[in-house]
């Protein structure tokens, strides 16, 4: 039975990781196609060669890296709304923290407090924007008029009904 | 200015010493000729990097001693005076650009008339509700608009003030075991306490059109206008079909 709206949630674990996996390989090409252009030998040749050699040895480890967040994330974020029964903006902020903590587990448990710590605030500021955005757009499309009316599925108010 | 020149030499000979030390080092491990000239462009540009930038310093400390350099003149200081505010603006702008991010989280995650506290409130209203629960099925879950990316944690709102009163109407949705449904709510300000109370708060269940109501408080609320606004009443040839 597929409905035309199906759960997001066990198949948006891999659409993050793709997403990020993609935003990772974009971003490392840019950021070490700058770099290997600075730091090759001159010539305008050599430059471009060692740009090309930094961003095939480089973007796809960045790719990785941001995938790996983004699949952990999704998946957290995914038990959260299982266990929570709730989709608010909490569960993202919860799952950037543990997201950020798990995958510093490696550096032992200071460097595990201060990378979930990075990754709820990071996370918390990026509900903000998106809240911002959301307040704003619904700013801009208020409706004119103060009277609303309520909706019809509830009928007339029981006062009016028993007048 | 011997003592400039002494400085400089001797600067340039200890990062010569540190890029020839370097290049050994890289040499030594491995053959690939790339690092060496890397490691070797990076030296050079460092050199020139703490050539440059210590000029200023050492000639204004000369300038102390000696006295023969020329003063630091107006132009130089606007100059200065001009990117050492550029770069605070900036930066005040970076962190008043955070403060407000987190405003808007906070009041959103703290407040109690923030939209997502009103859902939090009637979200746990519904699945604590048996009627609810029975015909939707055991555990109810919550959730708002959708996002082209899988997201639903927005909930669609619209604030609004009638005759002075702040009220706030929503929307959201609320899937069942069996059944799925929709509440709309709208929740009113109470002049006395200041806190939110339900106008109304019902629950219409997908594709039956079977409506809960868990709150119609609509007839107990003063008025200003001198009768109800007449509604159209689609519920009789609803309730039938």
């Amino acid at each position: 039975m597929e409905e035309y709206s199906r759960e997001p949630c066990p198949w948006r674990i891999l659409d993050d990781c793709g997403g990020a996996f993609t935003m990772g390989c974009i971003g490392g090409a840019v950021f070490h196609s700058i770099k290997g252009f600075r730091n090759a030998p001159s010539g305008l040749a050599r430059r471009a060669a060692g740009s090309l050699v930094a961003v095939k040895t480089r973007a796809p480890i960045i790719g990785g890296n941001f995938a790996v967040w983004g699949g952990m994330f999704s998946t957290i974020d995914c038990t959260l709304v299982h266990l929570r029964k709730k989709e608010d903006p909490w569960n993202s902020i919860i799952s950037g923290a543990a997201t950020g903590g798990i995958l510093a587990a490696r550096n032992g448990a200071a460097a595990m407090a201060g990378s979930a710590v990075i990754g709820g605030v990071l996370l918390a500021l990026i509900e903000g924007v998106g809240i911002l955005f959301t307040r704003l757009s619904a700013e801009q499309f208020k409706p004119g008029h103060p009277q609303i009316e309520d909706p019809s599925q509830l009928g007339q108010p029981p006062s009016a009904q028993t007048m | 200015m011997s003592f400039l020149s002494t400085h400089k030499i001797m600067m340039v000979a200890r990062t010569l010493s540190y890029c020839k030390h370097l290049r050994q080092v890289k040499t030594g491990l491995s053959e690939c000729p790339s690092i060496v000239y890397v490691a070797f462009s990076n030296c050079q540009r460092r050199l020139y990097a703490e050539d440059s930038s210590n000029k200023g310093a050492v000639s204004k400390a000369s300038s102390s001693d000696v006295g023969d350099a020329k003063p630091i003149t107006f132009k130089e200081k606007v100059k200065e005076n001009t990117k050492t505010t550029g770069y605070g603006l900036i930066m005040l702008g970076g962190i008043g650009v955070t403060a407000v991010m987190f405003y808007a989280i906070f009041r959103e995650l703290f407040s109690s008339k923030s939209p997502n506290s009103v859902y939090s409130a009637a979200l746990q209203r519904c699945a604590e509700e048996p009627r609810v629960v029975d015909t939707l099925g055991a555990p109810v879950k919550g959730h708002g608009e959708e996002t082209r990316r899988g997201r639903r944690r927005h909930v669609s709102h619209l604030n609004y003030q009638q005759d002075g009163v702040n009220h706030m109407r929503m929307k959201f949705y609320i899937d069942g075991s069996r059944q799925s449904g929709t509440v709309y709510l709208d929740v009113r300000e109470s002049p006395e306490t200041g806190r939110y109370e339900y106008r109304y708060l019902f629950v219409e269940v997908d594709g039956s059109r079977r409506v809960i109501v868990l709150e119609d408080n609509r007839a107990s609320e003063p008025r200003s206008l001198p009768a109800l606004p007449p509604l159209k009443d689609y519920s009789q040839p609803r309730s039938e079909m």
